[in-house]
């Protein structure tokens, strides 16, 4: 049975970083959304959310894996985890391009008390009703955001490319799929970290899944009790030194025949490297005696507790100061941004999404985008509802059914089409109406409830025009009339952001009188 | 070194073979509609049918003017370019008719077409609107090519010399390289426009129809008239949105008028159409501005129309 766990370790993380992967390029919804619920349904951080913000307790794979490393360690990180999986990818790909210098690891430390700060930083922030730790350390969001403004972006070149070929001999299978919006900011801090990862794997192995990660941190805390660990058997040990070369995570020191079980991702690349078998796991003695406290672990806890109070005052403080700054300048500009619908409220959203971004690459036409500060420093990538690009979708409500922490709530259509996202608010003198005397309309046409229709409207000329008139009763913010708009630079129609969701009437019926009997002769 | 080359050329030569298939159908189109209209002769310069089934009244009506082979050569290439701008079912009366899409599609075969292309840049996400509008579905059935129109690799740029307003547009390029265009818009309500019919139509063939709003709807809708003619228009009035048009609520909005007009004169057609909608055509002023620029004539009076009742 030993024998086989690298290689079932490395079937299960191929199926996984495939899956994952795929859920991201799936850019129209064509495996939407019961495959992504089971797929990530096993992911830790977005798991443990859906069930404490959400109350939701489908998936979790949270609890599974932290019971797990009770018994077993942190398979979670080398089978399941995405950015753990692509750290080894990265590692095999060192290991086969590097032409002199193969990366070779030994047995060293990787600043424990960072990982422990940046893990109780994460939970405390966590519990203060912050994601800002998240945002930036959990490995699947982060694995998320490359998938959407990396992967994404690169597997609709090669997309567009064939439907270029394609639609010379009249091939549509594969169409166009527009570039609505690429951010930069985004790419480019997914790219940072990507970097960041190239260069860590290269010289010290998975150092970021014992140094930064929370997750890994806190499958550490756990595994260090762990019922089962991977151990040397002293007597078959030929002392080769091989096992420590495997070691991605550093932590085998072949010399005294020590394994660091909290910092073992269980890769089992240790247990394949042996001839002799003498790595494998065994009952565990160690687990029950509890750990020494000693000067440097002291130190740390004390870092631990400053760092969190400074940053969870931060998040607050900083918070208010963000949205106030808001205040429009431009004027037509909603104070807040605009929440997908199922986000329920601003407060409800920053708790829960981790900016993993698989409803922004999975929205079919594109109006959830990335933020920067627009939720505040604490609330960096995550999404809103960008109207520059597009509208959201009337009969659409995928970005619910696709999020895999609870922060955009499932709803069902019906109930979707009456979610007031935000109310529309008209600015005459911004109108192509009142100020050309023109008719336009692009606003009451594209409207789906009709809160924005036209009414007749005498400018100074002596045409007849229609205005638009509103009716916030039944407006759902889903941004039709504000996308269409024609005037520059500042709209004439927009969406003023509801903070915490309403719920918008029904838009009246009315039927249309039907003639009595057919029309029986040509009006002409 | 040598990979970027081979990439170099290979998309290269793609660009080059594609662009040489392009050259023997371009500009065909223009050349086409006239000859139709000569063709026609003393027949009608509009024909107007009621009472059917959409399919029934096209069967009559289409027969009147000669028959689709007086439209569509054999061996030539047509775009049917129906209404499908959003994501509503049948019976709300967004789109065109599905059913009337589908026997012009099959009437363009049995005249010899080579090939049929469907399409429309729609305003909801264009993969919903095709599937749900049920267009697609029957297109496929009759034979025809249901082409996206999503993104701007799909149009290429043209010239109006004789817009006022619109100067240049970038217009779909099955449009630039087919043999015939065959416009088949659905009647409805539409305050910008007052009605959407022929000539509002066409804004569903052109990739920034945003900016007709913020340059005079009604002028820019005109001036694209003076440099598209649809080879054939088929207005769809059997379910006529008559409030909360374009996108409707609900199939409360419509009243069921079973009418369907076929012309080649796009003012005329909509002229007509402004009838049957219930308003008259001087009300809408890109009508008026059509016939000013002598696009078409709007004066009903003037024009040679048959009218079918079918029982």
């Amino acid at each position: 049975m030993m024998r086989y766990l690298k290689s079932i370790r490395v079937v299960v993380a191929v199926v996984f970083l495939l899956a994952t992967t795929l859920l991201f390029l799936d850019m129209e919804a064509l495996l939407k959304s019961k495959f992504d619920n089971v797929v990530l349904g096993f992911q830790f951080v977005p798991s443990l959310l859906k069930l404490i913000r959400g109350g939701i307790w489908l998936s979790l794979g949270f609890l599974a894996f932290s019971l797990l490393a009770l018994v077993l360690g942190r398979w979670y990180c080398s089978f399941v985890c995405p950015l753990g999986i692509l750290q080894d990818v990265l590692i095999r790909l060192h290991r086969r391009l590097a032409k002199k210098k193969k990366p070779r690891y030994a047995y060293r430390n990787s600043l424990p008390w960072l990982r422990h700060v940046l893990t109780l930083g994460a939970i405390v922030s966590l519990l203060m009703g912050s994601t800002a730790v998240l945002i930036w350390l959990d490995p699947y969001s982060n694995f998320g955001r490359m998938a959407s403004h990396m992967a994404q972006p690169l597997m609709l070149g090669v997309n567009n490319l064939i439907a270029l070929v394609g639609k010379q001999f009249d091939f549509y299978g594969i169409y166009f799929i527009e570039f609505r919006a690429f951010d930069w900011l985004t790419f480019f801090a997914a790219a940072a970290v990507l970097g960041l990862l190239v260069v860590f794997t290269r010289k010290r192995g998975r150092f970021f899944c014992n140094t930064l990660c929370p997750v890994g941190g806190w499958l550490s805390w756990l595994s260090r009790y762990s019922l089962f660990k991977l151990q040397f058997n002293k007597q078959a040990c030929i002392s080769c030194g091989l096992c420590e070369k495997a070691c991605k995570a550093e932590s085998i020191d072949y010399k005294t025949m020590q394994i660091d079980f909290d910092r073992c991702v269980a890769c089992f690349n240790c247990v394949d490297a042996c001839s002799v078998n003498a790595v494998g796991y065994s009952r565990s003695k160690a687990g029950i005696q509890a750990p020494k406290i000693d000067a440097k672990r002291r130190a740390a806890l004390k870092t631990i507790a400053l760092g969190v109070t400074t940053l969870s005052g931060l998040s607050f403080t900083i918070d208010k100061e963000v949205f106030s700054s808001f205040k429009s300048t431009k004027p037509a500009k909603s104070k807040y941004p605009v929440l997908p619908p199922g986000a329920i409220s601003i407060s409800h959203y920053k708790e829960s999404c981790t900016a993993c971004h698989l409803c922004v690459s999975s929205c079919p036409s594109n109006v959830l985008q990335s933020t920067f500060a627009e939720f505040g420093i604490d609330g960096l990538f995550i999404p809103k509802m960008n109207f520059d690009v597009n509208y959201c979708q009337y009969e659409c409500n995928l970005c619910g059914n696709v999020c895999p922490t609870g922060a955009i709530k499932p709803f069902e259509l019906e109930v979707k089409k009456t979610i007031q996202m935000g109310k529309v608010t008209f600015i005459k003198d911004n109108c192509v109406v009142s100020q050309l005397e023109k008719d336009c309309g692009a606003c009451a046409e594209h409207c789906p409830t009709k809160a924005v229709r036209m009414v007749p409207y005498q400018g100074k000329s002596e045409k007849k025009l229609f205005i638009p008139e509103v009716n916030t009763d039944i407006c759902i913010g889903c941004g039709a009339c504000e996308h269409p708009c024609p005037v520059r630079p500042h709209k004439a129609i927009y969406v003023e952001s509801n903070p915490n969701h309403l719920v918008a009437q029904k838009p009246k019926i009315e039927k249309v009188e039907q003639p009595e009997s057919q029309m029986e002769e040509f009006p002409f | 070194m040598e990979r970027r080359e081979f990439f170099r050329k290979a998309i290269g030569t793609t660009l080059v073979a594609g662009a040489g298939l392009k050259m023997a159908g371009y500009n065909a189109l223009f050349a086409s509609d006239f000859s139709a209209i000569e063709k026609l002769g003393a027949a009608y310069d509009l024909v107007a049918v009621m009472g059917g089934t959409p399919e029934q009244m096209f069967d009559k009506g289409i027969a009147e003017l000669g028959g689709m082979q007086n439209f569509v050569k054999p061996g030539q290439t047509v775009v049917v370019k129906p209404n499908i701008g959003w994501d509503q079912p049948e019976e709300v009366g967004a789109n065109t008719n599905p059913a009337l899409v589908k026997r012009i599609i099959e009437h363009c075969f049995t005249a010899g077409a080579k090939e049929v292309f469907v399409f429309d840049n729609t305003c909801d996400k264009w993969v919903n609107c095709y599937k749900n509008s049920g267009i697609e579905k029957v297109a496929k059935e009759a034979g025809a090519k249901v082409v996206p129109a999503d993104g701007k690799n799909y149009y290429r740029e043209v010239q109006i010399p004789n817009g006022r307003n619109l100067k240049t547009a970038k217009v779909h390029e099955k449009i630039l390289d087919s043999d015939v265009f065959i416009n088949v818009p659905i009647l409805k309500d539409h305050k910008g426009g007052r009605i959407s019919v022929c000539m509002k139509n066409l804004m569903g063939i052109v990739e920034n129809r945003y900016y007709w709003h913020g340059h005079n709807l009604h002028q820019c809708i005109a001036d694209f008239a003076t440099y598209s003619k649809p080879t054939l228009n088929v207005v769809d009035a059997y379910r006529v949105m008559v409030k909360n048009g374009p996108r409707g609520i609900s199939a409360d909005d419509c009243v069921i008028k079973k009418s369907l007009l076929i012309g080649t004169d796009m003012v005329a057609v909509d002229a007509a159409a402004a009838k049957i909608f219930g308003i008259e055509p001087d009300e809408v002023e890109y009508i008026n501005l059509a016939h000013e620029m002598k696009i078409g004539n709007k004066n009903l009076s003037e024009l040679n129309i048959k009218r079918i009742k079918v029982a």
